[in-house]
Formats: structure tokens, C-alpha cells, sequence
């Protein structure tokens, strides 16, 4: 019962010869049920020093104390909470495309939404861990919770967006991880039966069990269905909630209506680059050209450009609200961003975010590999800079001139930084080790009728319109998994 | 013969399946359950299979975790311990709104998700009851009890016809891990 | 219901046989042979493995025994024998007397741990300095000399009293001269003994000189009317105040006092009236007099002398010999301006002079004379004690110890090795000494050098009294009991010289029955009761005469004139400018953490001493704040970093002294700026504070700790200014209120406050922005210390801070942008205003409502409560604090061996206010309005069954401003002061546009400026 034939002018979503059902099988779990090769160890040692980094520069500042970074009486917050809200602002993508891509039907989505959504989960860990971190007495930190306590009970201030934040990314972690170890279940049950021994006990513990019996499999569709639809509000509800931690305040510079949407495309535009930049990598290391396609490529990189415009016309309102408002404290804010001390740090802001993505109006740089990396790296930078502007260069000048101030990090706050990174890519290829970065059933979904083979035989068999083939042939020569020769005699 | 207790017939193309199941409904044999490494797309109707109910668990579990959270901020900050915060009034409904939201969607999701882990029977540890072990990788699987009067190499040669690769008459319901 | 029976050990106890008696002396029956183990082969002896193994089998079994007992509690334990006056917790205050004020020191348990102002003080009404209330930090400081000491080695008082007169006595017999060399002395029981000791020792000899001399003002009086005396003067009467580099508001003889009479012509009640006082400062850096003054004309100190007399024939009408006009201009319309407007105030019009030259302050008195201001303004019959120094007399003293004439000499409250300007004549002189005595309290560069260190007591510990000023005598009386084993100055002197009277209380008190309580008709025991309590005694002020100034001038204008030509710099030379620093003065505080730690008022750089210097001099040389550079004067060469200062003259350095202390205590030799004494002169007859100086480049930098980096307000209207003129005008000028005032609307109702609702008023008209108020802050509050490295990090804990702002003066308008600033060619012209800025206890806090934790919410007095044990740290309130003045603990600063904050010592330790918790390390802070004495206040009222009465409640800050700027109290109460003031039609709050509605109002600061100099 075949359902619709999808038109040829479609793209195809899976190349390559002689991709069948096993050959899908096969090509993800190669990673899992094989050695790693050199360049999983080297990124893996890199990482995992990285991650060393970060314990020392954690402990560090437990032991003796904030007073080792380089904060002060005027700059309450900088490196760590910048750090905060890039990796939550990260987080958003994987959510973004399982959830927001499955209720769109975007079948592309199928082949990127797992390790996005892995991603999503250890950069929302990343997040946490400043949360705690940044505290002053981080063993206290049980006091953010509403639970009894010895001052008869003293609750806790739901009035305060730190607040609403804990709930937030608290439930956010926790649903995303739900729906992430929902999809996983029925590709561990085929890791579990195609292992044996202690692996395959392992993994049997971890399958719960699942068989893909055919009511399991429609349960298992209405339960993917309805956490898109709720994780699709959720997702928007956490980066807003971030944003109010600055939009409810009273700073110039902080206190600014459009923060809400503003910060959720800024995170969609964060995480797809992210995504991007581990993808790229990863389709290479682990040979998975076939699934991750130069269309996913260039879908991702037309979000890119996309939310990267819209981040742009929210800089702009913010400024014209500034001018508009005729409020001296604020427009002063946003003219010290360009001719203050920390002139620098806008220009990478607005220079990384806005005009750089800019060149994505270009096929021939969406479609260009390494130049999406780059472009993917460059937005990152960009967007850890904003956050640092909309921190620390709001808070060093705010109202009172006798407290304006410089902040200047020190070497804990790098580290504490640059090891979050190294936690990150630890946990991420930790988990393209030990699970299929990939969602083969969803994958297996897409042979029938959206794979490149499938379409190749439809032309081979004729009865199509030329002019639709022509054009189909045409958009096959971005693809660098593709071999466009077979289409010459076809 | 008389030892088989189910017999599989193994596909390797869902919409082959399909058809085979056509083919076994019309000659009335009974399926006991398909088994496939995807979701195989109105199947449910042909083995008649109710549409879930889950959707209405979600909402529920919604509903109570939003009443939880805002009835326990209403104690906290109203009746419990009413104080000055920032001259706001004690209760500032505006603010209870996001952690409102976010129990919401909490309690809606991991409801959701235990209730079909429950009533599918998934749970760590569960022992896997697999008929063929490619039934999770490639292969769709008809499993049909052979406990019927109907003579076994009749539904073997329908299934034959039908396309499948494979048919396999076993002695064991599932495959056991030794 | 005891019984009677004896139980005994053995028939030896019954016997009590004579080995029974032996042995039961003994801890243990039998003699243990410890000292065999421990001495030498004891220890050498080789241990068998078994013995070993017992050894570590019991220590290891011990040893978990030990640790099975759960942590040992323990009791703190009561007064057995409550002394009657002590019940803990309550606190009890003492009079006493510091620098002539009179005050009253809080104790706690018996320990003081605060001072305050007596606020029927005649001096200051209750007003103190920032050094008093840090002075009772140095009790506990434990770098004082704990014992007394002959030649380095710590010895019995009784030892040293044996060695000290057995030396007198063969100095006695010899016939050689004894000199006791000391700072001035106003108490006159000191100076009775004093008297005494040389009449015992005829050879004796009493110097008195002053590290910075008031010697000039004291000969010139003696020199124009015969008088070797310190007028009093009377700001409060003048209605015109023309200063000539005289610091009064702050270093200038009696600071607090003159800033109490200054004020108030100045303050609320005074505009209220439609009075104000008009103050025209002549000075070469800027001071904090200067900051206040109406107009600040900035001037050299080549061209002092000329001015001056340029003033005078303006005044005077005459035209002294070699008169000339001045290069500038506008000091020359300045000059001719303030002399129209001392004439025309004539017996309300001041002039004074920083200088210690005679010949310029005879004519200052000349002036002053001809302006009618003796026996109104200045008041030389109730003369000043508080300076008597000569510094002729020292010299003397030098030239005779070099010849060896000089056989002893003793030190008291003075330390010349430090501050007098010729270092290598006077070490070569006190070489030839043999006996040399110091009564310092700390070992200082003097006392180093002497054989004999008498440590003196702590003043806290002290008997004594003072006369400030004539016919004002206040009682000085113990404490505590001596923290050290130091001894009153007056008891060694006694000692020594054989007194009849054995102790100095005794001497004290027949002193005071016999010469000072009769002049308050008092007597006997209920007398010296009486005054024990009141605290001071003053007499019947004898009229202040007029004087008629009858001098040739001619000369005098001669030598000024010539005092001046020597001054003007050549190529590449500088005019030197040296200055004491508002916090630490003379130097003789330098080891106090909280002084070192004050701002300067007008540089805000804390824990250095910099060379101030003009904008353009600065680019001439092409240098940045922070540059250090060599200073050559005198033959000294020092290193400083340079300061950009508005208003400095160019051509001209301004350095502070009282830094560069190489002895004396932990603070003074972590190294903190350099001497500047040794760079002073001494010309014709007193040491001078001006000199020519070369400087140069070194190429090395460093980053001043300051806590204040941006020093113009922007055009923001936290700060509102108004010219007395337009004030008169309309009194609502530039607060906000003027017509139509807005009224800001809240979403939602305001919660009420029923009986208290806790506010401040801050007149910016009356604070001078000295800091007295931060050091008092820092002593009621427990505020730690955080070091120069951690300022630099702008990481400062003062709870209440003083914002200082420059407005440039261009053609009529301030100039407040910085943009605006960087184009100025001039920025010389420069007023100042000062802001007291902490917590607003705003009714709608934002720190409040950002808390997740609750740590910080809103009382229902209006104050911003602040939960110690509740705060997690987040830092949010203080990111979200418009005021920016919450201050986060950053390390544990009252325990981090990496870490230190001069407060962590075993006896600093005592200075804390046991009612302020000290924080731990991650918790926010800020001001608390005194909390704890809110609560005191109100727990009194209700043992007396009584409301609260307005002011009876004083927070630290208010209690000691001199200026009386800070007023706190209930805004329930319509009649408070408090509410009062908030009335006044000057009265705005800090960024009310926000609608946080502070409870700080501010007033506008109001400048009695003419349209000629604005």
C-alpha cells in the first residue's frame, strides 16, 4: 500500500547505491559495533582534556571563592551567565528540529534529529552546570528549590525570573531527554539483536524491551506526536524565560520588551550552527555522506540565514526603540556599545551575527562545505559575543557614572569556558560511540520513496516530464555524495 | 508439524507485506502480530487496531501539573508566608504564569511517556519478546498462531505467494537469549 | 545535709605518716621519669620493634576512641561575680576626649568598639573625624610595643624605671641637657607633669614641634600683636570666607569644628532664610575646601605671595612696594572681585592662609585687621591650643645634640626620624645622644633608634584630659583595662622624677580640683563625678578683643616677594606643592586599614600617594594616569605615580605626606607611597611646604587603586545643582518639583507602614564629602578590608560611599559629557560636587524582587532587609541595583590565609560590633540603615514603655558628620527631622523617574556663584 508518489523535482533525502534496509542498518551502527578509528581518539583525548580543564577551573573557584574570576562591584555577572545563555541558546536546535520539523513534516529532519537532540541535551548539562557554578555559595544552592527548610518554611520567590529559569531549563533537560530516549528505543532493540553477549544484555536492559510489535509502533507515533507538540511551546517558553531574566530588570540595555523573540531566534540561529559544525564533522568521520546530505546542508544554512536576518531586525528595533524611547540612560547604553571601551565586542556582535550570515544568500556558499563550517563557527562566536554585550557591556556603564567600571576576566573564567566546551564534545562523542547518531527507523522510513536510488529507477522506467528530470538532474550536481555520471546515459 | 507453534513469514519490503496480509485476511487466517523495523503506515487499520488514547492522558497530566504548581505558589506566597517582595502585590499572577507553563508541559509529557511505557509493558529490563531477530533491522515479520485447524503448509505456500523471503515454522513463541 | 564522716586511704593517711605527707604532694605516687624520656639520650634511645608496635597499637586505638566522641561543646561561662556596671549585651558609653573633642566611646563587655562624638562637644557638636573613629582600631593593633624595651630586649617596667633614673641621675650630676621633644601638647595635666620633671632635672627641656607647623601663624601673631598664639577662629560668623591654600574643612587645625560653623551658613535652615556664605578658595591642588568652595581660583605657590598682597592693596587701597599684577587674568579679577566682596562684609569677612611663612601671615593679619575680622571673625583672646609647635626650637635642639651637649632625649607622640625634612641632620644629631627615650606606642622610625622604648597607653586606656581651646577643658578617662603591658606617658615621667604623687589619676584629680573645676563652680567628689559624666568643663569665655594692626609692611612685602621669586620654576622644573591627605594627615595613622582604605574625597585613590598634576603638563610629557615618574627636590628623589587632576595649576605637583612610613606596624610595611618630608624646607624661620622640583619620566606604570574611575555625571540629573541666586528666586529651582511636579504612578497599591517608616535626608549643600561617615560605617558594620589589590579589582565593601563629580566650566556652562570633556583645552575651571550614595531602601525594590531566594525583602519600617543565611549568591539584586550599591563578599575575608584584610588578627579581632554578624564568603551586603541600632532604639523605648523619640535613633553615618548633611529618621512622624527636611523645596530622589521610590532624599546642591565667575 505504497503511499503517495512524492514528485520527482523533490530532492532526494538519502543517496547512494544500493542503499536497503540492512545496508541502513549497517552504515549507522558501524560506529557503535566497531573499534574507533584515530580521529574519534584524537578529538576524544582533546575533548576529555578539555573536560579536565573545566574540573580544575570549577574546583578552583569553589575553594577560594567568585573573587577568582574577574568580576566586580558594578559587572555582578559576565563570562559565566554569557556562557549560560549560549549554551541554553544552543540547546534549542535539537529540540527545535524533532519537535517543530516532525509537526511541519519535514521528513528531512529524520536523518538530524537524533544527534541534534543529543546535542541539545549535553549543551543544556553545559548550561546547568554554570547555573550551580556561578552561585556564591554553590552548596546552598538546594535554597532555589521550594522545599522546607529551618526558617519555618521560607519558600522560594516566584516573583523572580531566576526562579522561573530553574523550572524552565529543569523541565526543559528533563523532556527533552524523554522524548530523546523515546525515539532511541527501537534502534537499541536492533543494536540488542543484532549483539550477543554482555553487549547485548546491556543494550537489552537498555531496549526496555520493545519488540516494534505493531501496536507498540502506532503508541510509539502518538507519543512522538503529541511531545513535538508540546516540546514546540516549550522550547520557545525556555529561551523567553532566559530572556526575562534581563528583559524584567531595570539595567538600560537589559530591560527591552523584545528580548523574548529576539533571544529564540538567536537560539534556533545559534543551535542550527552548531548542529552544522558537528555534523559536518561527523558525516565525514563517520562516513554517513549517505544520510546527511548536501540538502540537509543547505536546508540547515537557509535557517542559518533566516533567523540570522531576524536576529538583525530585532538589533535594529532595539536601536530605534533606544532613539525612539528618548530615554538618555538607554540610548546612552547603545551608543557606548559602538564608541565605548568595549567597542570591540559590538562590532564582533553585529559583524559575526548579522552581516557574515549575510553571504549565505548565496547557493554557492550553502552548498560549500567548508564554507558552512566556518560560517557555522563564526555564527557561534558571534553569538557568544552578543550575549557578553548584552551583560557586560550594558552593566559596566549603567546609571550612576561614579560606579561605572571594566571588567577583566581572569584566567579562571577562559577556562571554566573553554572546559564547558570540552564537556560538551566529550559527551558528544561518547554518545556517537555507544548509540546510532542517526534514527534508523526513522531513516528506513525514507527508502520507498525519498531516496535517490528510488528516484533513479522512476526516470530509468521514463512516463516522466523530461523538464522535471532535467531539473531534478540539475539539483543533483550540488550533492558530493552523488554520482552524477549514471545520470548521463539515464 | 504438530510441534510448530507459530509460523513466520519473513518480507522484505513492507508494501510486499502488505499485500501478504491481504492475502491471509482473505483466506480468514488469523495474524497473531507483524513485527517491523519502522512504523509501517495504515497497518492499523487492517489488523483493526484502535487509535490511541494517550492524547487525553497528556491533557490531563497537564491540567493537574499546572493546578499543582499554581495552587502551591498560591500557598507559598499568599497563604503561608504572605511578604514584601519589591512592593509587588503577594499575589502577582503575571509571575506565577512561566512556572505555571512549564509544570504544565512537565508533568503532560512524563505522564504521557510512563503511560505508554505502562501500558505497552516497557520498562528496563523487560525481556524482549522477539519472534525474529530481524524483525528490528530488516526484515517484516507476520507472526501467525499455529494453534489454528487451518493446514500449516497451506499458510506457508499463501505466504509464498504473497512474496515472502522467507518462512519459518517455530517450535518456541519467542526467540530466547541464551 | 553533709556528713561529718572522714573516710581515709590506708592507715598511712590515718598515721599520716611523713611518706604519706611526701608522696601525697605528688600528682602521682610514684615519680614518673619524664624528663629522663625527654632529655637528650631519652629521645636518642633506639626503640625495640615491640615497644614500637605497642606504641602505634595504642596511639592508632586512642586515637579512634578519641575520634568516636562526638565534638566536644563549648560552654561559654557567665560572670561568676557580675561587675555591676557590665551586663552583656548592653552596651555602656564612657566621656572621654580625642584631639580636644569631647566623646563618648561605646563598650561592649567590656571592651570599646566605637567612638563617637559627645554631641554637646563645643568643638563639633557630636561631629568626629574620620581618624576618631578610627582611632579604636588602633587599640587593638598588634603592632604596638606589648612591653616595654631597653636597647631591642623586652624588660620589667621596674627594670627599666632602675636603668632610666640611674642614667637621669648621672645626666643630672654631669649638667648636661635633657630634651623631652614632642608634638604639641594641650592637656594641661601632661604639661603639669612635664613642669615637674624639669624642675627635678633644671636641664630638662620641653620641645614641642608639629610634623606639619602652624609655627608661622603662631609667630606672626606674635610678630603683629604680641600674642605667640593659634587664634579661634569663626567660620560661622563670616559671611565672606577667602582661603589661601588653608585646608579648613579638612586638615586645616580643627577641621570638624570649622566644618560645623561653615555649614551653617550654608545648610537647609541657612537657604531657608535666604542666607548662604560666600567661600573664594586660592589654592594649588585641589583640596576638600577647595571642592566646596563657591569659587576656586587655582594658583601657584610662587604666585600665593602675590596674590595676597595684590589682595591687600585691592583691600586696602595702599600699593605695597613691588606690587605687580599676576600673569593670569582671571586670578587677577578674582582677586580684585573677593576684595569688593570682603570690604563690603567687612566684620563678617575671613581671610585665611595654609602657608607657615611668618611674612605672608602677618599679612594675612594686616588684611584681616583692616577687614575688621579680629574680635569677630577670629578670636585671639580665647585662643587655640590645639598647635603650639616651633619648629626653630627643634632645630635648636638638633644644632646643641650635635655639639653634644645634649645627653637624653625623650620622645613623646612625636617621630621626627620620620617626618622632619632634614633626615641625615637629625640621625647624626641623635647619634651623639646616649640616652634616648621613646613613649611612642608602636616601634616607629624614631623609636627604633632609641635605646629606651616606654610604650604608652592606647588614649582608650588613658587617664588625661585636654584644652582645645582656651577656657574648654575636657576629661580623659580609661576604657579598658591596658590590652598591652604599656604605661601612661605621665606615670614614666612621674616615676622618673620622683613624684609625690605615686599615680597619674590621682595627679589628674587634684589637678582638676584644684585649677579646672572651680572655673565651672564645681568641687569635690560630686564635681569630678559630674564631670566624669558631662565629659568637659567650659569656662566663661573671656571677650574677644578687636585688634588694630600697626606693622610696616614694606619689608614684609620685601621678604615675600623674595620667598616667591626663589619659588618660580625654571625650564623643565615644577613648583612643588606638599599637602596632608584628608585620611591619613600626618602620617601618624598610616598603620590604620580603615584610613588607608578611605578614598582621598577628591581622588578616590585609596592606599598610595600620587603626584597630582595638571592635563597639559601631562601631555607635554606625553604621560597617562598611572605613569610613575621621579620627583627631584631638595636633594630627594622619589617615585610616584602621577595623577591627573582638574583644577591643579600647571606647572605645579601636588604631593601628599604621611605616606612612605618604613617602621611602625604589619599595614605601614607592606610599603604603601612614598615620603614626601624629606622634600620640605626650612626657610626663614619655619619649614615650608613649597619647593621647586625637576621630574622625569621612569617608563614603568602602575593602576591606582581607585574607587571612583569616571568623574563627570554625564548631564544625568542624579546630581541637581542651582546658583544661590537663582535659588532666591525660586527655591524650587532644578529639583524636579519646579511647576508642575511629576508624580509617579504604581500599578498596584503600596503597602503601608504603620508605625515606623525609616528615611534619610542628604543635603549635597552641607556634605563635604570628607568620609567621616564611611569610617564610621565601617566601625558600626563590621565592614571588612580588602587591600589595594582587591580596590584595584573595584572590589571595595564600603557600605556607604561619597561620589565625587567635576563639572568643567566653559564660558559660562558646565560641561559634564565625556565626549564633550575630551575637546576642552581647559580644564582648570572645574567645580565639585559630592554625593553620599547607599543603599535607597527603595519601597519598590528591584533587588528585591529578582531574589530567588528571598534572601533580601521589603520590612514593614520601609527598610530593604538583607538575609545573610538565606543568600545563595546569585548576584542579580546587585546587577539589577540602579545604585549599584550592594556589595558581594568575593572571599571569606575574615579567614583566607591567602588573604588578607588587617581585621583577621587575634586582638583586631575585638574592634567588632558583637550586634553586626561579620559575612561569610558569596553572600551580598549593604547598608542596613543601622538595623541593629533601630532595634536597640525601639527595644529601650519599650523597657520605658514610651514611643520612639525623633533622634534618638542615630545611624553611624549621620551621628558623626560634622556637617549634620545626613539626617535619619521616621517619615511617619510629620514633626521628625527628618520629615522636615524631606519638606524642603530642594528635595529630590536619585532616579525617581524609575519609580524604585527611595527612601534617601537629596537636596539641591546650591552654589553662591555671581554671573561674573560662573
Amino acid at each position: 500500500m505504497a503511499s503517495h508518489k512524492e514528485s520527482i523535482i523533490r530532492e532526494p533525502l538519502v543517496t547512494g547505491k544500493g542503499i536497503d534496509y540492512a545496508k541502513v542498518t549497517d552504515d549507522i551502527l558501524n560506529p557503535v559495533e566497531n573499534k574507533p578509528n584515530r580521529a574519534w581518539w584524537i578529538g576524544f583525548t582533546v575533548a576529555s582534556l578539555g573536560a579536565l580543564l573545566w574540573v580544575f577551573a570549577v574546583s578552583w573557584t569553589f575553594w577560594y571563592g567568585i573573587g577568582s574570576w574577574g568580576l566586580n562591584k558594578t559587572v555582578g555577572w559576565a563570562w559565566d551567565i554569557t556562557g549560560f545563555v549560549w549554551w541554553v541558546g544552543i540547546g534549542h536546535a535539537g529540540t527545535l528540529i524533532s519537535a517543530v520539523l516532525l509537526l511541519f513534516r519535514q521528513k528531512w529532519r529524520n536523518s538530524i534529529n537524533r544527534s541534534a537532540e543529543a546535542m541539545t541535551i549535553f549543551a543544556v548539562i553545559c548550561a546547568a552546570t554554570y547555573v550551580v557554578s556561578h552561585m556564591g555559595r554553590p552548596w546552598m544552592a538546594l535554597y532555589c528549590l521550594p522545599l522546607p527548610n529551618q526558617y519555618g518554611s521560607l519558600w522560594v520567590n516566584f516573583n523572580s525570573p531566576l526562579i522561573w529559569d530553574v523550572f524552565a531549563i529543569s523541565t526543559y533537560f528533563s523532556v527533552s531527554l524523554v522524548f530523546w530516549y523515546t525515539g532511541l528505543l527501537p534502534d537499541i532493540a536492533t543494536i540488542r539483536d543484532r549483539g550477543t553477549g554482555w553487549y547485548r544484555r546491556i543494550y537489552s536492559i537498555l531496549s526496555f524491551g520493545w519488540t516494534g510489535s505493531v501496536k507498540t509502533w502506532q503508541r510509539f507515533e502518538t507519543v512522538s506526536l503529541i511531545l513535538a507538540g508540546v516540546s514546540t511551546p516549550l522550547v520557545l517558553s525556555v529561551h523567553t524565560i532566559v530572556s526575562m531574566d534581563f528583559a524584567t530588570s531595570l539595567e538600560p540595555g537589559w530591560h527591552t520588551t523584545i528580548f523574548p523573540p529576539y533571544f529564540v531566534a538567536g537560539a534556533i540561529f545559534s543551535g542550527f550552527a552548531m548542529v552544522q559544525t558537528l555534523l559536518l564533522v561527523t558525516r565525514k568521520v563517520l562516513g554517513l555522506e549517505n544520510y546527511i546530505t548536501m540538502f540537509h546542508i543547505e536546508s540547515m544554512n537557509k535557517i542559518i540565514l533566516v533567523t540570522g536576518s531576524v536576529v538583525g531586525v530585532a538589533y535594529i528595533t532595539e536601536f530605534f526603540i533606544a532613539y525612539y524611547s528618548g530615554g538618555e540612560y538607554e540610548q546612552y547604553t547603545f551608543l557606548n556599545r559602538f564608541i565605548g571601551p568595549y567597542w570591540w565586542a559590538g562590532c564582533m556582535m553585529y559583524g559575526c551575527n548579522v552581516l557574515m550570515t549575510q553571504v549565505m544568500w548565496f547557493k554557492r556558499v550553502r552548498t560549500n562545505i567548508a564554507m558552512s563550517w566556518v560560517l557555522s563557527i563564526i555564527v557561534n562566536i558571534g553569538m557568544w559575543f552578543e550575549r557578553f554585550v548584552i551583560i557586560v557591556v550594558s552593566l559596566h556603564r549603567d546609571y550612576l557614572p561614579s560606579s561605572w567600571a571594566m571588567f577583566y576576566p581572569t584566567w579562571v573564567d577562559v577556562s571554566v569556558f573553554i572546559g564547558s566546551i570540552g564537556v560538551f564534545f566529550t559527551l558528544f562523542l561518547l554518545f556517537i560511540r555507544v548509540l546510532p547518531s542517526i534514527a534508523m527507523a526513522e531513516v528506513k522510513l525514507l527508502l520507498k520513496e525519498q531516496s535517490e536510488e528510488y528516484k533513479l529507477k522512476q526516470i530509468e522506467e521514463g512516463h516522466l516530464d523530461p523538464e522535471q528530470v532535467k531539473f531534478y538532474k540539475n539539483s543533483l550536481k550540488k550533492f558530493d555524495s552523488v554520482d552524477i555520471s549514471v545520470y548521463e546515459n539515464a | 508439524m504438530s510441534s510448530t507453534k507459530y509460523i513466520l513469514g519473513l518480507f522484505d519490503d513492507p508494501d510486499v507485506m502488505m499485500h501478504g496480509i491481504d492475502k491471509l485476511q482473505k483466506n480468514s487466517i488469523p495474524i497473531y502480530d507483524v513485527y517491523t523495523p519502522m512504523p509501517i503506515h495504515g497497518i492499523e487499520a487492517k489488523l483493526g487496531i484502535k487509535d490511541s488514547r494517550l492524547g487525553y492522558a497528556a491533557f490531563l497530566f497537564g491540567c493537574l501539573g499546572g493546578t499543582t504548581i499554581f495552587s502551591l505558589v498560591y500557598y507559598f506566597l499568599v497563604h503561608d508566608w504572605p511578604m514584601n517582595i519589591g512592593g509587588k502585590p503577594y499575589f502577582a499572577v503575571p509571575d506565577f504564569i512561566p512556572v505555571t507553563f512549564e509544570w504544565s508541559v512537565l508533568f503532560a509529557s512524563f505522564g504521557m511517556a510512563f503511560t505508554f511505557f505502562y501500558s505497552t509493558h516497557l520498562f528496563p529490563g523487560r525481556a524482549p519478546r522477539v519472534m525474529d531477530l530481524r524483525a528490528t533491522n530488516d526484515r517484516f515479520v507476520i507472526a501467525i498462531d499455529a494453534k489454528g485447524n487451518i493446514a500449516h503448509d497451506d499458510i506457508t505456500n499463501l505466504l509464498k505467494e504473497a512474496g515472502a523471503v522467507e518462512i519459518k515454522h517455530n517450535d518456541r513463541k519467542y526467540v530466547s537469549y541464551e | 545535709m553533709d556528713s561529718n564522716k572522714k573516710y581515709w586511704k590506708g592507715l598511712e593517711e590515718l598515721n599520716n605518716t611523713p611518706e604519706f605527707v611526701g608522696k601525697n604532694k605528688h600528682e602521682f605516687a610514684e615519680p614518673i621519669p619524664i624528663e629522663d624520656v625527654l632529655s637528650g639520650d631519652g629521645l636518642l634511645g633506639k626503640t625495640p620493634r615491640r615497644d614500637f608496635l605497642k606504641a602505634v597499637g595504642f596511639g592508632v586505638g586512642a586515637v579512634t576512641l578519641a575520634a568516636c566522641q562526638k565534638v566536644p561543646v563549648h560552654k561559654s561561662i557567665p560572670y561568676l561575680i557580675k561587675p555591676e556596671e557590665v551586663t552583656p549585651g548592653v552596651a555602656n558609653y564612657y566621656s572621654s576626649t580625642y584631639e580636644g573633642h569631647a566623646i563618648l566611646v561605646k563598650t561592649r563587655e567590656g571592651r570599646p568598639i566605637k567612638v563617637e562624638g559627645n554631641p554637646n562637644d563645643l568643638l563639633a557638636k557630636g561631629g568626629l573625624s574620620a581618624q576618631a573613629q578610627a582611632s579604636v582600631l588602633d587599640l587593638y593593633d598588634v603592632s604596638r610595643v606589648q612591653s616595654p624595651l631597653v636597647n631591642g630586649e623586652s624588660k620589667a617596667w621596674s627594670e627599666v624605671d632602675d636603668y632610666v633614673k640611674l642614667e637621669l641621675a648621672k645626666i643630672k650630676d654631669s649638667g648636661k641637657n635633657i630634651t623631652i621633644v614632642s608634638s604639641s601638647i594641650s592637656s594641661p595635666s601632661t604639661l603639669a607633669v612635664i613642669a615637674d620633671f624639669i624642675t627635678e632635672y633644671p636641664t630638662a627641656k620641653h620641645v614641642m614641634y608639629d610634623a606639619v607647623s602652624y609655627t608661622g601663624i603662631i609667630q606672626a601673631n606674635q610678630n603683629s600683636f604680641g600674642k605667640a598664639v593659634l587664634p579661634h577662629y569663626n567660620f560661622d560668623k563670616a559671611d565672606v570666607i577667602v582661603s589661601f591654600a588653608a585646608d579648613f574643612l579638612g586638615t586645616w587645625i580643627s577641621g570638624e569644628e570649622f566644618t560645623r560653623q561653615y555649614v551653617s551658613n550654608r545648610n537647609n535652615k541657612s537657604l531657608q532664610s535666604k542666607k548662604m556664605s560666600r567661600h573664594i578658595q586660592f589654592e594649588t591642588g585641589m583640596s576638600l575646601t577647595g571642592t566646596n568652595a563657591d569659587v576656586r581660583i587655582p594658583l601657584k605657590p610662587s604666585e600665593e605671595g602675590v596674590a595676597l598682597i595684590n589682595l591687600y592693596n585691592a583691600i586696602t587701597g595702599t600699593t605695597l612696594p613691588g606690587s605687580k599684577k599676576l600673569a593670569n587674568n582671571a586670578t587677577n579679577n578674582a582677586i580684585i572681585i573677593a576684595a569688593k566682596e570682603l570690604v563690603a562684609a567687612k566684620g563678617k569677612a575671613l581671610v585665611v592662609a595654609g602657608s607657615n611663612d611668618v611674612a605672608t601671615q602677618v599679612l594675612v593679619n594686616a588684611i584681616n585687621a583692616a577687614l575688621g575680622s579680629y574680635g569677630t571673625t577670629i578670636d585671639l583672646d580665647n585662643h587655640s591650643n590645639q598647635y603650639k609647635g616651633n619648629d626653630a626650637d627643634l632645630v635648636e635642639f638638633i644644632n646643641q645634640a650635635k655639639q653634644g651637649q645634649v645627653a637624653a632625649v625623650l620622645f613623646l607622640d612625636a617621630n621626627p626620624v620620620y617626618d622632619y625634612y632634614n633626615t641625615k641632620d637629625l640621625t647624626d644629631a641623635l647619634a651623639k645622644v646616649p640616652l634616648k627615650i621613646s613613649f611612642n606606642a608602636s616601634l616607629d622610625e624614631t623609636a627604633a633608634v632609641c635605646t629606651v622604648v616606654a610604650p604608652r597607653h592606647h588614649y582608650l586606656e588613658s587617664w588625661g584630659d585636654d584644652n582645645a581651646i582656651a577656657g574648654y577643658y575636657t576629661i580623659m578617662q580609661p576604657t579598658i583595662n591596658p590590652v598591652y603591658n604599656t604605661r601612661q606617658v605621665e606615670d614614666s615621667l612621674m616615676m622618673w622624677s620622683n613624684s609625690a604623687t605615686k599615680n597619674y589619676y590621682d595627679y589628674v584629680r587634684a589637678n582638676w580640683d584644684k585649677n579646672i573645676l572651680p572655673l565651672a563652680g564645681l568641687s569635690g567628689q560630686k564635681g569630678w563625678e559630674s564631670i566624669l559624666q558631662t565629659g568637659f568643663i567650659q569656662a566663661a569665655p573671656a571677650p574677644a578683643a578687636a585688634y588694630t594692626f600697626s606693622r610696616d609692611l614694606n619689608a614684609v612685602a620685601q621678604t615675600i616677594l623674595s620667598q616667591s621669586a626663589k619659588l618660580v620654576a625654571g625650564d623643565k622644573e615644577y613648583e612643588l606643592h606638599l599637602y596632608q591627605s584628608a585620611a591619613l594627615r600626618d602620617g601618624r595613622h598610616a598603620n590604620n586599614p580603615w584610613l588607608q582604605e578611605l578614598p582621598d574625597p577628591v581622588s578616590k585613590v585609596t592606599w598610595d600617594n600620587f603626584a597630582a598634576m595638571a592635563l597639559k603638563d601631562l601631555k607635554a610629557l606625553d604621560l597617562q594616569e598611572g605613569d610613575i615618574i621621579t620627583i627631584d627636590s631638595n636633594g630627594i628623589t622619589i617615585a610616584l605615580p602621577v595623577l591627573l587632576q582638574p583644577g591643579q595649576p600647571e606647572g605645579t605637583i601636588s604631593v601628599a605626606v604621611g605616606y612612605g612610613r618604613t617602621k611602625g606596624g604589619k599595614v605601614i610595611e607592606s610599603g604603601i607611597g612614598k615620603n614626601a618630608y624629606p622634600m620640605h624646607s626650612f626657610r626663614n624661620g619655619t619649614v615650608q611646604t613649597t619647593a621647586v622640583a625637576k621630574i622625569s619620566p621612569t617608563g614603568d606604570q602602575i593602576i591606582l587603586a581607585q574607587t571612583q574611575t569616571h568623574h563627570s555625571y554625564e548631564g544625568r540629573n542624579i546630581i541637581r545643582e542651582a546658583s544661590f541666586t537663582e535659588y532666591k528666586k525660586n527655591p524650587y529651582v532644578n529639583s524636579g518639583k519646579d511647576g508642575e511636579h511629576k508624580d509617579y504612578k504604581s500599578l498596584w497599591e503600596n503597602y503601608d507602614k504603620p508605625t515606623f517608616n525609616w528615611v534619610m535626608a542628604i543635603d549635597l549643600n552641607a556634605c563635604t564629602g570628607c568620609g567621616a561617615c564611611v569610617v564610621a560605617c565601617n566601625a558600626e558594620n563590621n565592614i571588612p578590608v580588602v587591600g589595594r589589590d582587591e580596590v584595584r579589582r573595584r572590589r571595595e565593601m564600603h557600605w556607604i560611599r561619597i561620589d565625587r563629580y567635576y563639572t568643567f566650566n566653559e564660558d559660562g556652562k558646565g560641561v559634564t559629557e565625556e565626549h564633550e570633556i575630551d575637546k576642552l583645552k581647559d580644564i582648570s575651571n572645574v567645580s565639585v560636587v559630592h554625593q553620599p550614595m547607599l543603599c535607597q531602601h527603595c519601597d519598590h525594590a528591584p533587588c528585591e524582587t529578582v531574589c530567588p531566594v528571598l534572601a533580601t525583602v521589603h520590612s514593614s519600617e520601609g527598610l530593604n532587609h538583607m538575609a545573610y543565611n538565606r543568600c545563595v549568591g546569585t548576584r542579580y539584586c546587585a546587577n539589577n541595583c540602579p545604585y549599584k550599591v550592594r556589595r558581594f563578599n568575593w572571599f571569606n575575608y575574615w579567614n583566607d590565609s591567602r588573604f588578607e584584610n588587617y581585621l583577621q588578627e587575634q586582638h583586631t579581632q575585638l574592634v567588632l560590633n558583637p550586634d553586626v554578624t561579620t559575612r561569610f564568603r558569596g553572600v551580598m551586603e549593604k547598608c542596613t540603615m543601622c538595623i541593629q541600632r533601630i532595634q536597640a532604639g525601639k527595644l529601650q523605648a519599650k523597657m520605658e514603655k514610651r514611643s520612639v523619640k525623633d533622634g534618638e535613633i542615630q545611624v553611624a553615618c549621620a551621628q558623626t558628620c560634622s556637617a549634620k548633611a545626613i539626617v535619619f529618621g521616621n517619615a511617619n512622624d510629620p514633626n521628625s527631622e527628618v520629615s522636615k527636611a524631606l519638606r524642603s523645596e530642594r528635595t529630590y530622589y536619585v532616579l525617581e523617574e524609575l519609580n524604585t521610590q527611595p527612601g534617601i532624599g537629596y537636596q539641591v546642591k546650591v552654589r553662591n556663584t555671581t554671573e561674573l565667575e560662573a
